[in-house]
């Protein structure tokens, strides 16, 4: 599904990221690991247009979308949700749903502004409810946005993104502040997800999470790939293992 | 009262000047400096489409309306998306310059003199408690509001509104919703421009159209957006209102020749005591 063809970028003298590559396949969770500046976000942003890489080429389904801006990005039916959360806090949490929606349907202004077309907006109403149960936010439907707990927050930023109806979806750090419990119900709900064929690419530093979830893992560290496989394989790669608990030779 | 009711009417123009200011600074961060010239561009294109093509004021209203569009996407391509690094300073030189190349083409184009622009309505005086408004002058203020209401309700109802809300808070998040945020940009030129239009075509009967209009309706618009909070929709229309009455009022107590250093005096008083206007508030920044 997505294809990463030898992906560099360079900030000033430094190599945020060195020829990588590696496939993310269709219908399946892949997930991203490495210590803090190994340069994962990094490659996020540039698959989703917020940043140029240098040299290299992203495919999605086969058509060449490197340096596509992030709308066109989104067009091309990839969403994400951020390490840091991207929730606009001016507009209410069904408005903010509704983004995901118009971002896509393009829907003409005038006739949003008068309601024509009541079939497509009572459709439109029913995607989001079935989306905020789906993401267990339905009881904060009528409060204030800055006044939501981080939890919900990032629930929120996912139901917007699934509302676009992605087929990929790209996660980062979605497991990052949240309680055990918290945790678990992001588990099922990645899960049911996946079973709803959309395939999964996450940022994650929780290695349970990634355990319980994961098909694929990669592990990038400076900006390079160290490993990718099974996340038992790379459990016991003794390059990741190095890059995350240092030389133990020395 | 009569200086409130003559403040209103002024008022109402700036109010609208201010909302083309909240607009340009909400999708871009910037203050356009030349959005008075939008003012001084209607009052010439009403001029030429009613006296010089003799067109019937039911069609020039609207040809003037859809070149103010036309103007404000075109002002957006040539002097806003052709910048090679649009930070804010360089940006608000880019509008400081394109006001003065406009000023000049306008003159080129019509000269230096005043345009007289007809009556829209039928000339009368209406009565109000202690005061009186021509109907000019409230055609000026009911076109004004009637502008203000459509586009609050045009963002707060339609979609192109919340992707307009969206790029206002979040310029990540509305990209990664879909929103093109150089399309939001051109359109708020856009609409900023068809605002100034619409300032210029009603006013024109009042006070004639000259090719300099632009530069004291425009510092008095962001007068206006500076005492409501600059990027606040209904402060900036509330200080329009608000300079249009204050500025009546010291009209009225001191000769009328001092009365455009009142808005001048606004920007410093608010500038130093409440820098975030009457009805603004304080911006979180992304660090």
């Amino acid at each position: 599904m997505l294809q990463i063809n030898q992906v560099s970028i360079t900030f000033g003298g430094l190599k945020a990221l060195e020829n990588v590559s590696f496939k993310v396949p269709d219908n399946s969770i892949t997930a991203l690991i490495g210590p803090n500046g190994a340069g994962k976000t990094t490659l996020f942003n540039i698959i989703t247009g917020f940043l140029k890489n240098n040299t290299g080429q992203i495919e999605f389904e086969n058509d060449d979308i490197t340096n596509l801006p992030p709308y066109k990005i989104f067009e091309k039916g990839i969403a994400r949700t951020f390490q840091n959360l991207n929730v606009i806090k001016e507009l209410s949490l069904p408005e903010n749903l509704l983004l995901g929606i118009i971002g896509k349907d393009k829907p003409s202004a005038l006739k949003s502004m008068l309601r024509l077309n009541s079939s497509y907006w009572n459709s439109v109403t029913e995607r989001i409810n079935e989306c905020m149960v789906l993401t267990g936010i339905q009881e904060w439907q009528n409060k204030k946005v800055n006044e939501m707990p981080y939890g919900i927050l990032k629930n929120l930023e996912m139901a917007r993104a699934i509302l676009s109806y992605p087929k990929l979806l790209l996660l980062d750090e979605p497991a990052a502040g949240l309680n055990n419990n918290e945790k678990e119900i992001l588990i099922e709900l990645v899960t049911k997800l996946k079973n709803r064929g959309i395939t999964i690419f996450m940022v994650e530093h929780d290695m349970n999470f990634v355990s319980t979830l994961a098909d694929n893992v990669v592990c990038l560290n400076y900006g390079r790939v160290i490993a990718k496989g099974t996340y038992q394989e790379i459990r016991n790669n003794s390059e990741v293992i190095k890059a995350y608990l240092g030389d133990t030779d020395a | 009262m009569q200086f409130i009711y003559s403040g209103i009417t002024s008022g109402s123009i700036f109010a609208l000047v201010a909302l083309g200011f909240n607009i340009i600074y909400n999708t871009t961060g910037i203050i356009n400096f030349a959005q008075g010239e939008f003012v001084m561009i209607g009052g010439m294109l009403i001029y030429t489409l009613l006296s010089i093509y003799g067109i019937p004021l039911f069609m020039a209203v609207p040809v003037a309306l859809l070149l103010a569009l036309i103007i404000g996407i075109l002002f957006d391509k040539i002097f806003i998306k052709l910048v090679k690094v649009p930070n804010e300073i360089n940006l608000i030189t880019v509008t400081i310059a394109a006001a003065t190349i406009i000023r000049g083409l306008a003159m080129v184009i019509w000269g230096r003199n005043t345009l007289n622009v007809s009556g829209y309505i039928p000339y009368s005086v209406i009565s109000f408690p202690g005061g009186s408004l021509t109907s000019n002058s409230l055609l000026v203020i009911a076109v004004s509001l009637l502008t203000a209401f459509s586009l609050s309700l045009f963002f707060k109802k339609s979609s192109l509104g919340k992707a307009f809300r969206a790029c206002y808070n979040d310029k990540m998040a509305a990209s990664i919703c879909g929103v093109d945020v150089g399309h939001i940009r051109m359109l708020a030129f856009g609409i900023a421009a068809f605002l100034g239009v619409v300032a210029g075509i009603v006013t024109a009967p009042i006070t004639y159209v000259t090719y300099t209009d632009g530069v004291m309706v425009g510092l008095k618009g962001f007068a206006a957006a500076i005492l409501g909070g600059l990027g606040n929709f209904w402060g900036g229309v509330a200080g329009g209102l608000l300079l249009g009455i204050f500025e009546g009022f010291f009209a009225s107590i001191l000769p009328s020749g001092y009365k455009d250093a009142f808005a001048f005096l606004i920007i410093l008083f608010v500038l130093f005591l409440r820098p975030m206007g009457l009805f603004g508030k304080k911006k979180a920044e992304r660090l």
